[in-house]
Parts: structure tokens; C-alpha cells; sequence
């Protein structure tokens, strides 16, 4: 025990009974400081343990305060009983809106990105991030597109020069996580990507992609289809039933695309879902097993080793996610968007 | 892709499936189908072009009909169009002269068919074939035209039809030796041809054509379009019709370097069966000899040096299964590929392999025995079909890619690897969050901005070749101007607001004496920036600037750099460095105007190897003893950074000296005189050991006082 002690204790009191507004409170207060179990009774019992030097020195001081809070406490008593109206405080209508703190805001495709790269990280999937510019062998040629290729039509690329571009998907950067390390490998890959595209409510020349690649030995079609039932299932915290229908990409052989029932109509009422346009499906990731020369270009056996590798579109992910009805608003700056999206 | 369904109907009679249900089913064994419309009597379905890249068979009704009967387990039942032996009474009079073709190129253009044609009638075409090319897109022009272009839409193959009059008139001979000749070649610099759609084409190398054979006149863009010269009208009687094959890669690139893309080389392109172009041409024999009155005049020309063959692909059954994630027996599998005209023989096993286990075997007990390989015999129709994997992809689409059992690899539970430039990123991030801003995303492409001082980087630019617009022409060196447009926006309808942004610009990498543009793999480098922006309109500028002041420095601390400022700064030019732990500049906070500020930080040298969320705080010990306090008041010159007054201060004040912290700062010409300032400190003294004494201490502050009327010329107020 300490002189300290004694003092803050002292404080505190003062400072409670000064705040206190009705007999009742002073009474409760009375009782914590000197009653049975108050805090300066058992002060008073702690100072057996002591010296006797100091057991008089800080009997004194506790004695001294006891004076003093016992006094005020009186003196409130009175004041309170005596005069209600005493003391005065500004009137509060608790019906008036409380004042709002300013708060910051993340963007809604960092808020969906966030959330699915947390879900993929619990399934063990290493997180690794795209370049903006990417030469012509990164974006498309290890990526089983052949020079002159008509797959290279599919994206309408921007570009800087003969080898330089800014991506067009982060496939990217899959001929680096195929050489990084030898398989195990499980990957996801974000990344900003561009087109050259008119935008429209639906159209963007600039989003999002988070690209996934998993390689091992014995990986199947079902372990893709698998893993991204999985994946959507957390992500929409729900049971969702998943559609696989063929798709073409060269750098996987076979290509999917999966979709999920949609989210908002649940293939109810579908005529007039404005999200599925009544299809009750919704295109949600575009997939497949990666092509053998890709993963021969990445140094990859395909004879020991398969894989599968996707792409989800991150702002698609978070117009559903929103319903936000417009993908020109994530670049809009116009922060009566931005400020609605709050966690 | 347009398909017809009353022609499907006509080649599946055995078709139970309504145009619906064709769509539901192709959609999941093909390519999504995108619409069904009625016309007339008839459905039409539709598939995107661009999700059949990959199968060029399926550039026809024919071959879509094909996958449809795949898909339904059907067998197609009329003849393959044009493989019926033709059987047509040689007519007299007309043209008879013998059509002459030399292929120079023949590796872009692997098969030339071609055949004369004479006593023909052209006319608009019957109504049945009107509505048979009009209802998948094309326009009706005449019968002949008309019939080629439906032989394309039914078969596949691009067919065309050159007046053989006059082909003969551009050979410039005399009328005694009639001359009749084409030639395949690629076009020579500078040559010039004027289309069917009357465009004057300039050529360039390697574009292939073909040509009149004596004078060497282009007369078609090979694969691509005819030439006006020789266009089929109504006076025509006598045609060259031509069915050949081009090569996709070179087809590709001159529809692209002409820009101009047409039914034929839509086709062209994806490459197309070599052994397609005798149907094709017969196919159109047959028709123009019943809707034409033509006839032929010769023999069928075919120029086909180097037969396609059909491939063989061998598959392991027990890698099929396990690539889909199945378990199919040898049998089931040989089944899915019958649909698709795929031959298969199981390959006698080899003696290594268990005796016990047989394809019978198999069929009881479900499971496919391992070493059962079968050896393929892929259609030459497939062109796409050339590893186990393609055919993998055949059985597993075929089998139904929604019959397939969700499953999960298995993999080791060891943790993935940090990427602590994420991790940092995120971090940022919330830190940003909590101090108020709110996040927002500008484009990486901007139209070059003058944004000079406080850019971080010095150099130029990179430059799309084909922009969105002006606006969107460079690739962005820094953040802040997109953020500053964002700001100027947002403050027409905001009084106050803060903003950031944090992504990647792109610095093109300068190329040092000696080093190459490959030694540097070319690309440029891409720093992390983080941007934000404070705006407030109606301020009082001193507290909107230490607020400011004190957000930044509150983020700084997170990651270890500083501010420099400068002190004395006109309000104008309010401007700070930001450095790191090593003390290299890594940014900047500056004013804008009376109302904006903004920083900008490269991030880079921050991103560490080590996870960056990790705990990196020390507890630092509480002393128990109460502290005594001073207040301190200065009056200096305006010029002597408060900074550099706590370092005399601390360096001073002894070690029970714990803090030193600034609170009341003014400048006031009538009491403190000019250029002076007036700054007030409070001090903390404190001690782990001992409770201290305002006379204890007093010994220590009065030296403090002697070291700032020293070093700073400093007067002591109050």
C-alpha cells in the first residue's frame, strides 16, 4: 500500500460524489467507501501487515481522507435534500440523433477481396499479387496462346508496345507460381486488369480479378468444381447449388465456367430478377484444368502432375455481394458510393 | 453461331428434345447457348462465335447438328451433304475450257478445289433459299452467290464463285487460245486489289491471293473476299467456283492488317479440315445444277499434295478417371466416345499387368482396371482434338460435367507462406480507415498532367498505342492528381472529406549505359503508392493543418518514417518531406490551396520479408512514483524548428527528464516582437526509484533553461 493509493482513491471519490445527482447514489457511494466491504475498510484492515512507522504515517492519511470524503459526502446530502433544483444541467432530448463520429470507409472491392482471400487463405492458399504491365510471354504466350492465335481476340488488349501491356487477367502470373516451387502449389493471385473495352453499366476497361492455381498430384475436374463449391458456400454463407457448363480458354483444357443459383431469386420468381435476368443461374468463375503446355512451360511434369486454375471477377463478386447495379461506380470517386459501404 | 432447329429436326428425326431443351442440353455439353428465337416456323438458337474458338467443325449446321446428336445420344440419319456421288449429264455448248491452277504457297493453302461451270442462269434466288440464308444472318444476293453461301452455312466451308468470263478477259489473250488459270500466291509489295464491297485494298507481303494465272491479277483475297473484277452478275453463265483450304494463322493476320473480317474468314481462321472442301464443292454442284441449270464443264481440279490424316491419341482409362475424378469402366468410356465418331480399341494389356482383371472384370465390379489404354482414331473434322487431355475433356462434357461429385484435393495442412506485401497493404489500409479516410479507387490511366515539385518520380511515361480516349493515354507515375480530380468532384456537393488511395503506378525503368532493355526483362518498375488527400472548405487553417499534421504523423509511426518539414513556411508552400528509418525521402505532405492537402508515400521499402502484423511492441515499464511537473514558455525566432528546441531540451533536462511535449504555440508581433515565437512546453520528471521533489528537480530545470538561452538565443516567459 502506498501514500498513491490513498490519494486516487481520494480523487475517485471526490469526483463521483461531485457527479452524483440523487440521495439514493450518495447512499450506494457511502456504503462502497466505508461500509463492511468499502474501500477504505479494507484499507484500514490491509495496514496490520504493515510496519509500525508506517501504519501510523498512512493510518493518519487514511484517516484524513475519511474526514474529508465523509464531509463532502454530508455536505451533498444536504445540498440534494434541501435544494433539488440545485444543481442544473442543460436538457437532452434522447429522441435528437446522437452526433456522428467520422469514420473512414474501405472501398467495396477491398471489403469483397479481403473476405475472399481470408477464405482461401484458411484453405492453405499462398497470396501473391499480379503486375499492372506484363510482357506478351507472361499475358498470353505461356499461356498456350500461340502467336497469332485467334484465342488472343477473346481480350481486347491495350497495349504499350510489341511485348509490353497492361494485363488483361491475372493468369498473368501464373507461369511464375508454376516455377516458384515444386508442387504442392496452391495460389491466389490478385490483380488489376484491363481491357479495351467501352464501359456501360456492365463493362469496365479496368477491374479486379482474384486468380487462383492449385497442382499436385491426382487433381481432378470434381477437386476444381469441389473447391469453388466450397469457396462460394463461405463466401455467400450459404448452401448454393453450383451449374458447370463447358466453356474455352487455351490455357486450360477442359474449360468451365461455374455458376451458382442465384443468390437473389434462388431460381424463384425468376422472370423478374434483374441480377440473373431470369435465367436463375448466375456466371460466376470461369475455371479449368490447367493445359499441359502451360504446365510444361512452367516447368511443370504434366505427366506426374495436374491442376486447376480460375478466375473470379472481384468486382462482379461485389456488385452481387452490394447489389450495386452499375460497375461505374467503383471508379467514381463520389464518395455518396463509397461512404454507404460501411463494416 | 446461328442453328436452325426444323434443320436439325430434318437431319435428327429421332429428335425428341424441344428447341429448349436442345438449348439447356448444348449448353452444358458444348458451349452456352444464348437464345432461342422463334421465326416463323422455325427456332433459331444462338451461340456466341467467340465460345466456339476452339471448334471450327461447329462453324456449320452440319457440325452442330453433330454435337447435338452427341449430346442426345442420336445418329444422324440423311447423308452428309455432298457425299453422294454426283451424277450430272454433261450438257453441250458453253464454256469448255480447261481450268488451270498452280498453287505457289502450298503451306498456306493446303488443298485448292475448284471447278467450271457454264449454262448458267443467275436469278434471284427461290424463296426456299432466300429464307434459308436469311434466317442465319446473310443477306440474299442471286442463286449462285446465294447457294455458295449456303453450302458455307450447312457445311462449313467458305466457297466462291468467280465469273469465268471475266477471269478469261484478264488473261489478255486473244480470242483463238482462250485461256482459263488461276494461281495461288502471296501478294507482292505495293499490289492493290479492289474488293466485292468496292474497297481499293492495299496488299502487303505475305497476304495470300488469288490470281488470274497469265497476267498475274489479284481476282480474291484468298479466304477472305472476291475481287469486284471478276464478280458474279446477272449476266454471268460460265463460273469458276473454287473450295480450297488457307491456312488460319496467315488468313488471320490479313483480315486483321486489312481490318476486315467476313463469313469465310471467320471460318478460315480457326483452321479448318482440309477433307471438307470436295464436300463443299460437291454439295454446290449439286445444287447449282438443279436451281441453275449449270452444268460442268471439266473435271474438278483438287490440288492436295499432302493428305490430312486421321490422328491417333492414346489414352490411359485409369488417367481419364482420375483427371475427371470418376469411375468409369473401359466400356462406358468407349461408348461416350462412339457418340462423338471417336474409334477406340482397347490395347492388349500388357503381360506385366494382372491376369485376373479383364473388361469383363471391369463391367462387374465398376472399377477400370490400370495399364487399360485405348488407342483413338480422331475424325479429321476434330482439328482440336490432339492430346489425352482434349479427349478427357470429350468424356468428362459428354458424361456431364454436373454428374461429376464435388470433391476436395487433399493436401498437407502445413501454413501457407505470408505475402507480407499484402499483409502491409491491408494494414495501411485500416490505418487509413481509422484515422477517418475513406478509400477509393482511381483509374491507372491518365491524360499527363503538370505536376511538378512533389512528384516522386522525375521520368516520363509509358504510352498506350491504342488509348480508350486521350484522357486514358498514360500510364500513371503517381496518385495524387487522379485524387485531386476525385476531390474537385466530391467538393461540389461536400463541405470536408478525406480521401486515399493505395496501388501500384508504373515508373518506366531507365535504361542505364551498358544495359539492355532484355537485361532488365524489359519491364517497368512498379512501385506501391499510398495517396490521400484532406479537404475542407470553411477551415480554421491552423487546426485544419495540425490535425492533418497530426493524422500523418500517427500513420508514419506505424511504419517507422517521419516528417521533415521545413519550418517557416509561407502558407502556400507548406510543404514536408517523409523519410524512412535509413532517412531517404520515400514522400511528401504538402498544401494545395487554402482548403486541400495531400501526401503521397511509396511504400516499397517498407515490405519487409517478415510478416508485418506480427507484434513488434516492447513494454515499456510504469513508474509508480508520481511525476512532478514544469510548464516552460520560450520565446525564440520564428526560424528555430520546435524540433530542434525539445532536443535541447532532452539532451539537457537529465535523465528523470521523461517528456517533453509542446502545447501552445503563437506568433504575436506587439508583445513578443518581430519575427518571434512564443512556444510553452509541459515537462514530466519522474523516477523508477524514488518519488521526486519539485526542489529535487528544480537543479535540473534551471539547466534547461541556461542550455535553450545558450543555443537558441531563447527568452524564458513568465
Amino acid at each position: 500500500m502506498e501514500a498513491d493509493q490513498i490519494l486516487t482513491l481520494q480523487k475517485d471519490f471526490q469526483a463521483r460524489i461531485g457527479s452524483t445527482l440523487t440521495p439514493r447514489e450518495l447512499q450506494q457511494l457511502k456504503t462502497e467507501l466505508v461500509g463492511k466491504k468499502g474501500a477504505l475498510t479494507q484499507l484500514t484492515k490491509s495496514l496490520s501487515k504493515l510496519s509500525t512507522k508506517e501504519k501510523s504515517t498512512l493510518g493518519k492519511k487514511i484517516n484524513q481522507t475519511k474526514q474529508i470524503l465523509l464531509g463532502l459526502l454530508e455536505i451533498k446530502e444536504q445540498a440534494l435534500t434541501e435544494h433539488p433544483g440545485l444543481i442544473k444541467l442543460p436538457k437532452i432530448d434522447p429522441t435528437f440523433p446522437g452526433i456522428k463520429p467520422q469514420t473512414g470507409h474501405l472501398h467495396p472491392i477491398t471489403q469483397v477481396t479481403q473476405r475472399a482471400v481470408e477464405i482461401f487463405q484458411k484453405m492453405g492458399f499462398e497470396v501473391w499479387q499480379a503486375r499492372l504491365v506484363d510482357d506478351k510471354y507472361h499475358n498470353y504466350l505461356s499461356l498456350n496462346f500461340p502467336e497469332g492465335h485467334p484465342a488472343m481476340d477473346i481480350m481486347d488488349t491495350l497495349w504499350i508496345n510489341d511485348n509490353l501491356l497492361p494485363i488483361t487477367h491475372t493468369s498473368s502470373m501464373q507461369n511464375r507460381v508454376l516455377r516458384s516451387k515444386k508442387p504442392p502449389l496452391s495460389a491466389i493471385v490478385l490483380g488489376r486488369c484491363f481491357r479495351r473495352e467501352a464501359t456501360d453499366p456492365t463493362h469496365e476497361h479496368t477491374f479486379h480479378q482474384l486468380e487462383g492455381v492449385f497442382v499436385d498430384e491426382k487433381v481432378s475436374l470434381s477437386d476444381l468444381i469441389g473447391t469453388l463449391k466450397n469457396f462460394l458456400e463461405s463466401f455467400f454463407e450459404r448452401e448454393l447449388k453450383i451449374k458447370v457448363q463447358p466453356s474455352f480458354f487455351p490455357f486450360v483444357e477442359p474449360g468451365i465456367e461455374i455458376m451458382a443459383e442465384c443468390i437473389f431469386c434462388h431460381r424463384k420468381s425468376r422472370q423478374s430478377c434483374k441480377t440473373c435476368g431470369g435465367s436463375g443461374w448466375i456466371e460466376l468463375v470461369p475455371a479449368g484444368m490447367i493445359h499441359p503446355n502451360v504446365l510444361k512451360d512452367g516447368g511443370v511434369d504434366p505427366k506426374i502432375y495436374s491442376g486447376f486454375a480460375w478466375a473470379i471477377g472481384l468486382d462482379r463478386l461485389s456488385m452481387l455481394t452490394f447489389g450495386i447495379d452499375d460497375i461505374r461506380w467503383f471508379h467514381s470517386g463520389d464518395l455518396r458510393f463509397l461512404q454507404q459501404f460501411v463494416i | 453461331m446461328l442453328i436452325s432447329y426444323n434443320w436439325l429436326k430434318q437431319l435428327l428425326p429421332s429428335l425428341k428434345a424441344t428447341p429448349y431443351e436442345v438449348k439447356e442440353r448444348l449448353s452444358v455439353t458444348l458451349a452456352e447457348v444464348g437464345s432461342v428465337k422463334k421465326r416463323g416456323e422455325d427456332y433459331i438458337l444462338e451461340i456466341e462465335n467467340k465460345a466456339l474458338t476452339h471448334r471450327p467443325d461447329c462453324f456449320s449446321e452440319y457440325g452442330l447438328a453433330r454435337e447435338v446428336a452427341a449430346a442426345f445420344d442420336l445418329k444422324i440419319d440423311a447423308p452428309l451433304p455432298g457425299s453422294n456421288e454426283l451424277n450430272l449429264p454433261k450438257k453441250k455448248g458453253g464454256l469448255t475450257q480447261e481450268l488451270k491452277v498452280k498453287v505457289v504457297d502450298q503451306t498456306l493453302c493446303p488443298r485448292y478445289t475448284a471447278v467450271v461451270l457454264t449454262n448458267l442462269k443467275v436469278a434471284p434466288s427461290p424463296n426456299w433459299l432466300k429464307t434459308a440464308v436469311e434466317r442465319l444472318g446473310l443477306r440474299s444476293i442471286n442463286n449462285v452467290v446465294d447457294i455458295t453461301n449456303y453450302v458455307m452455312l450447312q457445311l462449313g466451308q467458305p466457297l466462291h464463285a468467280f465469273d469465268a468470263s471475266k477471269l478469261i478477259n484478264l488473261s489478255g489473250a486473244r480470242s483463238k487460245e482462250l485461256f482459263l488459270g488461276i494461281i495461288v500466291r502471296s501478294a507482292k509489295k505495293g499490289e492493290r486489289l479492289i474488293t466485292l464491297d468496292g474497297e481499293e485494298r492495299r496488299l502487303a507481303e505475305d497476304m495470300l491471293l488469288i490470281c488470274e494465272r497469265k497476267s498475274g491479277k489479284p481476282i480474291a483475297l484468298a479466304g477472305i473476299m472476291g475481287g469486284e473484277e471478276t464478280e458474279v452478275d446477272n449476266s454471268t453463265t460460265a463460273v469458276v467456283l473454287e473450295s480450297a483450304n488457307f491456312e488460319a494463322f496467315n488468313n488471320r493476320a490479313t483480315s486483321r492488317q486489312l481490318g476486315l473480317r467476313t463469313e469465310a474468314s471467320l471460318r478460315f481462321e480457326k483452321g479448318l479440315d482440309p477433307n471438307l472442301t470436295m464436300l463443299g464443292l460437291n454439295r454446290a454442284i449439286e445444287l447449282l445444277a438443279k436451281h441453275c441449270h449449270g452444268n460442268l464443264a471439266g473435271e474438278i481440279v483438287d490440288i492436295y499434295p499432302q493428305k490430312a490424316e486421321s490422328k491417333t491419341i492414346s489414352i490411359d482409362c485409369l488417367n481419364a478417371n482420375q483427371f475427371i475424378g470418376v469411375n468409369l469402366t473401359a466400356i462406358e468410356i468407349q461408348k461416350i466416345l462412339n457418340r462423338l465418331e471417336i474409334q477406340s480399341i482397347l490395347k492388349p494389356r500388357t503381360l506385366a499387368r494382372s491376369a485376373s482383371t479383364s473388361v469383363a472384370g471391369e463391367r462387374s465390379s465398376g472399377q477400370v482396371a490400370a495399364g487399360s489404354t485405348f488407342k483413338l482414331t480422331i475424325p479429321t473434322f476434330r482439328r482440336d482434338l490432339n492430346i489425352p487431355a482434349d479427349i478427357y475433356e470429350e468424356i468428362a462434357r459428354l458424361y456431364g460435367l454436373n454428374n461429376l461429385t464435388p470433391t476436395l484435393p487433399k493436401r498437407s495442412i502445413k501454413p501457407a507462406a505470408v505475402n507480407s506485401s499484402y499483409s502491409l497493404e491491408q494494414q495501411i489500409k485500416y490505418a487509413m480507415k481509422e484515422l477517418g479516410f475513406t478509400e477509393v479507387y482511381t483509374y491507372s490511366f491518365t491524360k499527363v498532367q503538370p505536376f511538378s515539385g512533389f512528384n516522386l518520380f522525375q521520368g516520363s511515361t509509358l504510352k498506350l498505342q491504342n488509348p480508350i480516349s486521350p484522357e486514358l493515354e498514360h500510364l500513371r507515375t503517381t496518385l495524387t492528381p487522379s485524387l485531386l480530380g476525385k476531390t474537385r468532384e466530391n467538393a461540389k456537393r461536400l463541405e470536408g472529406f478525406k480521401i486515399f488511395e493505395l496501388g501500384k503506378v508504373t515508373w518506366p525503368s531507365e535504361i542505364r549505359r551498358g544495359q539492355t532493355k532484355k537485361s532488365r526483362g524489359g519491364l517497368p518498375n512498379e512501385p506501391l503508392l499510398l495517396a490521400a488527400v484532406w479537404y475542407q472548405k470553411e477551415n480554421d487553417y491552423q487546426k485544419f493543418y495540425y490535425t492533418a499534421k497530426g493524422e500523418i504523423e500517427m500513420l508514419l509511426k506505424k511504419i517507422k518514417a517521419k516528417l521533415k518539414p521545413t519550418p517557416n513556411n509561407s502558407r502556400h508552400s507548406l510543404e514536408a518531406v517523409i523519410i524512412n528509418e535509413q532517412g531517404s525521402k520515400i514522400g511528401f505532405f504538402t498544401a494545395i490551396d487554402d482548403s486541400t492537402f495531400a501526401f503521397e508515400i511509396k511504400l516499397d521499402s517498407l515490405i519487409k520479408s517478415t510478416d508485418p502484423l506480427q507484434f513488434t511492441t516492447k513494454f515499456q515499464t510504469i513508474s509508480l512514483h508520481p511525476p512532478v511537473l514544469f510548464d516552460l514558455a520560450v520565446i525564440v525566432d520564428e526560424s528555430t524548428a520546435v524540433e530542434e528546441i525539445i532536443t535541447t531540451i532532452q539532451q539537457s533536462g537529465g535523465e528523470l527528464l521523461v517528456n517533453v511535449e509542446p502545447f501552445d504555440l503563437y506568433f504575436d508581433e506587439k508583445t513578443l516582437g518581430k519575427g518571434k515565437k512564443s512556444i510553452a512546453f509541459h515537462l514530466t520528471f519522474q523516477s523508477m526509484e524514488e518519488s521526486l521533489s519539485e526542489d529535487g528537480v528544480k537543479p535540473f530545470f534551471q539547466k534547461i533553461v541556461q542550455a535553450l538561452k545558450n543555443q537558441h538565443q531563447a527568452k524564458i516567459r513568465g
